[in-house]
Order: C-alpha cells, then structure tokens, then sequence
C-alpha cells in the first residue's frame, strides 16, 4: 500500500503544480501529461502485484509439512425396527462402530496403516480391526504385506463397512464367511500379472493364523446361522481377480477366491473343523453422464467343513444393483439367499432397497427396509437408519 | 475331509499362462497415465506420435471423487509416466500407483510429474480448515487448469517428465512444447479480445471450479450454489444467492457440466435469467481439444454475460 500512497500524492503534487504554474508551455503540459500516463500505468502495475496470487509451489512430498500420519476417525450410527422377534437390538439406535486409522509411510515405498475400531452397541472394546506393513513394488507388479489383515477373499471381504453400499451384510457373507469380514494375521503376496493393456489380472496368496471367528444365532427351532468360515487356526488363500474395460466408460470384474484351514480344537468336543470356501464373483460398472453410475455385482460362495452337520456343501449367493444418478444419491437392491452350514436342507433370503444421501465425501445417511424369510420362523421386515461421518484424511488399497 | 488348494491354483497359473501370451511386443511409444481429461490432451501435445495417452477420468466424472476401476492398476502398472492434478485433488491416484507396483512412477520417480509445480495457486486456506469449511483442499483451488496460461505450465511440467523417462527424444518434445505454448499464447489473446467487453463483471458457478479462469479475463467471482466446497446447496443458501443476484444485478450464470440442474433451473426461473452450461472435461459437450474446452467456456460465458 505504501506505494500506492506515494504515487497518488506524487500524482497530486504534479497536478498542483501545473495548476500553481498558470503559463506553463503547451510542450511542459504534454510533458507532464505524459508523466502522469507513466505513473498511472507504475500504479496499476503495483496494484496488480499486490493482488497477485501466491505463486510458491507445493511441496513435492505432497503430505503435510512435517512427518505426521494420516490419522482419521469414522463413525457409524445405526437404528432398526423389525418385526424379527429374535433381533435384541431391535427398536434401538446405537452407536455401531468408531473407526481410528492411522496411516503413514515407514520407509521409502514402505506403507503401514492401522485401524482400531470399537463397538459400543455389541459392548465390543477398541481393538486392532488392521494393523499392517505393506512392501510396494517389491519387485515389477510385486506386492507384499504382513500383519493383520482383512483377507483377500471374495470381491468385498476387503471393504471396512463404512465403505459398504448396503447397511448390512449379505446373509451368505455373515453365515459362509464372517459377520463383517474374514481377517488373519499372516503374509500376503500380491502380484499383477503382465498382461496386454487395460486387462487387469492380479493373483493373491496368503498364509494366515488367527482367523475371526464366526457368530452363531439361533435361529428357533434348533437352526444355527453362521458360524462364518470358522478359520480360527492356521488358513491359506488365493484369489485370482481379472477386470477389463468393455467399453471407455464401462469396466467388467471376474473373480475367483479359494480359502482352506482349519478351526481350533473345539474344547467340548475335541473335534477340529476343516473348512474350504471357494467363491465367484462378478462387478460390471458403467460410468454416465452427470457423476452417475451402475454398478451390478453378483457373488455366489461354497463351503464345506468336516464337522458340519451332514457334511454337505452349503452354498449362497447375492445379487446386487446399485445406481448413483448423482454425487448425492444413490439407490440400490439387494437380494440374498444363503443355506445354513449347520443343516443345508434349509435357508434365508432377504430382499432389501437401500437409499443412500451422500451429504459429502465424510459424511453419509442410509435408509435400508428388508423382506426376508426364514425357516419355520415366518417372515420379517425391518428397517434399518444408518449416518456415517469421518474426520482426517482416510484411503484405502483399491477396492 | 481335506481338499487341495492345487486345482484352483492349476486353473489360476493356466490363466495366468494364457494373459501372458497375450502381452503385446515391446511399444516404443512413451506409456503416459493422466489423472483427467486435460492433463492428457496436454501431454499428447507435448509428446506427440512419441506418446500414448491414457485418461483415468473420464470426461463428467467429477475429478473430486473418481472410483478406480481395476484396469487402471495395470496401465499404470505399464505406465512410464504418471501425470497427476495434485493440490490433493487426485487423491484416489494414491491408491493405483501402490496397486501397481511400478516404483519408477512412484512419488519423487523419474516417471511421476505433478502437474501443479509452478502454479499460482489461488485460495490458499490462511486460516485452520475443518469439516465445517467444506472439501477445501489444503494447497488452494485446484482446478488451475481452466487458466489457459497454466496450461503452458502443466506442459512445462510435462515437458521435463518426458525429457526424464525419454531423453532422446527431447528435442522432439521441446519443439512440441514451445508450438503449444507459442498456439496457448496467440489464443489467449483471442479470447481476452472476446471478453474484455465484460471485464469487472460477475458470474455465478455451481462449484468454485472457475475462479482461475475468471481471474485470467478479469470477470468477477460473484459466488457458488454450493454453499461451501463440496457441500451441496441448500434452499436457505440459494433463495440467499438469488437476493443477493438481483440486488446486484447478476445475471451470468455458468454451471459446470457434471452438476444438478435443479437450483440452477429454480434460481433462472426466479431472475429471469438463462443460464449456460460450461463443459466440466475436455470431451464434455463435444469438445475434443484443450483450446475446445477454453473456447467452449469463452463462448458460453460471453453468451451468459450478454
């Protein structure tokens, strides 16, 4: 500003004194005319420079300016009213899950990230959900990571539930795979395979401990849902997972997952279970105008265990459509159909729409109503009200 | 019962077997990977018949929340040079170059150009932001590339990318760059003569993805329908916006293609006003070029400023 008041009282001073000097000459005149073109246009210059925009660069290291993680919290709420007689949660709104990530680099294409996430409402303390050190480009296409993980299996078991399109699990994820998803803690080896450009083929394989353990509800009379995969002890897996552009805006996913293990030794019964899960999925999305997007997803999963109750392989699968017709909403329909490990004479289906409010890229509501049915049990409906917000930077591997 | 792993695995490494067979021969053509529409035009005029050019967003995808898709991984997993937005408007690149395992475009790499090196950025966040604030991105506005003169330094950065990963052919590349540059210049004239009628005048726009392009022809940013970054409008916000415009006078409009038409409907139903609508991508609303797309905005904003 300061030269902005300098060159106005020059300017005044030079007007002043051409005013004071009544005969000055025609060629003193044009002098001064042309000086005061010359400090206009200086002025507009300084003006110009002192609204000029910051011109530094960003820091190439893109992060923040020191060595902090990404540290991040997400939350998720969520109500239901059914009519299913033996939901203890129903007619309550609870806070479902709390989320912390912390996420950084340990060393130059050395990543860690970790997840502690708790549940109020299951009475669930804050535990290590993942914890992990990822090894990128190991070697060409090579990726490896060791710690605790949720498992490459099947198109979704990789997915935290925050980032779901439904606000529960399909029914043959709970009952063949795990509540929320099948984790172990172990080694994994991820490698892209060469191949012709824009066809995407990646192998996964993993050896793993500790796996999570099933939840099993009765379901009256006398049917157990779940237990899940029932790897609690030592388990592999392979996944092999292919996409490829079917056109400039639409993309077609196959996947083929296998996990074999075994549980721990039930202390009731002395018996271990030997389990394998095998499962084919199937993602075709299309991206239009405006931000919208189709995305159909179809899922179909086997598993058999040696102590299931008629050694019969039980099977399920889900069918999903979703379509997002701009970046605030989108809807979806979901149908599922899952037999019970437990008694693979019987199973449940549901059928539920899903509405989901993107309010921002941290913050979303979801309405989901159900029809499902089961054995002996009659039908039910429920609805169910989910809000989502997060805080802090959160990314994940690609999902 | 215990069943092998070996049959799955058999038809996994046969399948495996036959994508390999399927590799192409060696390219000689420079693998370039752009974040968006823009950065790939541009890059294409860097480098010529040398280089092939692939977008991972798609023209009216909204740049802010872009969902990888699998078969981006292996472009970049081939890629030479990935060419990215950054200001953390790209985030979602983050994941596919990890995914890719390819080190030699990893952050700091040879193969990896920040497209925003150089750029004047403009609404560099002064105080603490929050949730409250809206998506603000912490290194400013990202949307520079609407400024046909930071086109010229997106090149730039291109430019030295390509030089890097393929040093003999930088002549090649310059000589591109400096017709580029030398074509940038002679347009912005054009187009400064076709808005100087309206400098000092306001527009509104649906998002604040604008503002180094108005700043560039000297127009004036009167606001968003977006109350905040990000954050969709609401009545309370727009029946504001519309008080505000008619106090004002306001009446251009420009709405970026990718977003509702609902408010922007309402809000020219109100004034009485038409609205344009600005093509969010090269490729978006016919237009095929980066002078396309400036010329597209040009044009409409002229339209909507008359």
């Amino acid at each position: 500003m300061k030269y902005v008041f300098a060159l106005v009282a020059g300017l005044f001073a030079l007007a002043g004194a051409s005013q004071a000097d009544g005969n000055s000459s025609p060629s003193e005149i044009d002098a001064l005319k042309a000086r005061v073109t010359e400090l206009e246009q200086k002025l507009e210059k300084l003006e110009q420079q002192e609204s000029a925009p910051q011109t530094e660069s960003p820091p190439e290291t893109g992060g923040r300016y020191l060595a902090l993680p990404d540290i991040s919290l997400i939350v998720q709420a969520k109500g239901r009213a059914t009519t299913d007689k033996i939901d203890p949660d129903k007619q309550k709104i609870q806070l479902a899950e709390a989320e912390l990530g912390i996420q950084g680099y340990v060393y130059p294409n050395v990543r860690a990230d970790a997840f502690f996430a708790g549940s109020p409402a299951e009475h669930e303390p804050f535990h290590v959900h993942e914890a992990y050190l990822s090894y990128l480009g190991l070697a060409k296409g090579l990726n490896f990571v060791v710690g605790q993980k949720f498992v490459p299996f099947g198109r979704v078991n990789q997915l935290h539930n925050h980032s779901w399109l439904y606000a529960r699990q399909p029914l043959v994820l709970s009952n063949l795979v795990a509540p929320e998803s099948l984790a172990g803690q172990g080694i994994n080896l991820t490698y892209l395979i060469p191949t012709r450009p824009g066809l995407f083929a990646q192998l996964d394989l993993g050896s793993w401990a500790n796996g999570s353990e099933g939840e099993e509800s009765n379901f009256p009379p006398n049917i157990m849902a779940g237990p899940g995969a029932d790897l609690t002890d030592r388990f592999t897996t392979a996944r092999f997972w292919m996409g490829m552009p079917t056109s400039e805006n639409g993309e077609f996913e196959l996947g083929g997952s296998w996990a074999g293990g075994r549980s721990e030794e039930d202390p009731n019964t002395g018996l271990t279970n030997y389990v394998h899960l095998r499962g084919l999925d199937l993602t075709y999305r299309y991206f239009g105008p405006q931000t919208s997007r189709l995305l159909l997803r179809a899922e179909h999963l086997w598993r058999k265990g040696t102590t299931d109750s008629d050694g019969a392989v039980a099977r399920g699968y889900y069918l999903f459509a979703n379509y997002r017709w701009n970046r605030y909403f989108d809807a979806g329909l979901l149908y599922d159909w899952s037999q019970f490990p437990q008694d693979t004479s019987r199973h449940e289906s549901a059928m539920s729409l899903v509405l989901t409010r993107q309010f921002s890229e941290q913050y979303y509501v979801r309405l989901q109503v159900t029809r499902g049915s089961r054995p002996d049990d009659g039908s039910y409906t429920e609805v169910r009200l989910q809000w989502c917000w997060g805080v802090g930077p959160h990314t994940h591997n690609l999902e | 019962m215990k069943r092998s792993p070996f049959g799955f695995l058999i038809i996994a490494a046969l399948t495996a077997v036959w994508l390999v067979t399927c590799v192409l021969q060696a390219q000689a053509a420079v693998q370039i990977v752009a974040a968006t529409p823009e950065l790939a035009e541009i890059a294409r005029r860097v480098g010529g018949d040398k280089v092939s050019v692939y977008s991972i967003a798609k023209p009216n995808q909204d740049y802010h929340t872009i969902e990888p898709r699998p078969s981006d991984v292996s472009r970049i997993a081939r890629a030479d040079l990935v060419v990215r937005v950054g200001m953390d408007l790209d985030l979602w690149l983050d994941a596919l170059i990890n995914a890719s395992g390819n080190r030699s475009v990893r952050r700091g790499a040879p193969g990896y150009v920040d497209a925003s090196i150089g750029i004047a950025r403009l609404e560099v966040p002064k105080e603490p932001i929050t949730g409250a604030s809206g998506d603000i991105h912490i290194y400013g506005n990202p949307h520079y590339f609407y400024d046909p003169m930071n086109a010229k330094i997106i090149a730039r950065n291109v430019l030295e990318g390509l030089s890097r990963v393929s040093p003999h052919d930088k002549a090649l590349f310059e000589a591109n760059y400096r017709r580029f540059a030398d074509e940038i210049d002679r347009r912005t004239e054009e187009w400064q003569k076709q808005l100087a009628a309206y400098k000092g005048r306001p527009v509104v726009t649906y998002h604040k993805s604008a503002v180094y392009f108005l700043r560039r022809f000297g127009l004036k940013d009167f606001g968003q329908l977006e109350p905040k970054p990000g954050i969709p409008p609401s009545p309370a916000h727009v029946s504001g916006l519309i008080r505000r415009m008619k106090e004002s006078n306001v009446t251009a409009m420009a709405i970026e293609s990718i977003y509702p038409r609902r408010f922007p409907d309402l809000i020219a139903r109100e004034l009485g006003i038409k609205y344009v609508v600005v093509p969010y991508s090269v490729g978006s609303l016919g237009t095929k070029t980066y002078f396309d797309l400036i010329d597209a905005w040009v044009s409409k904003i002229k339209e909507a400023l008359r």
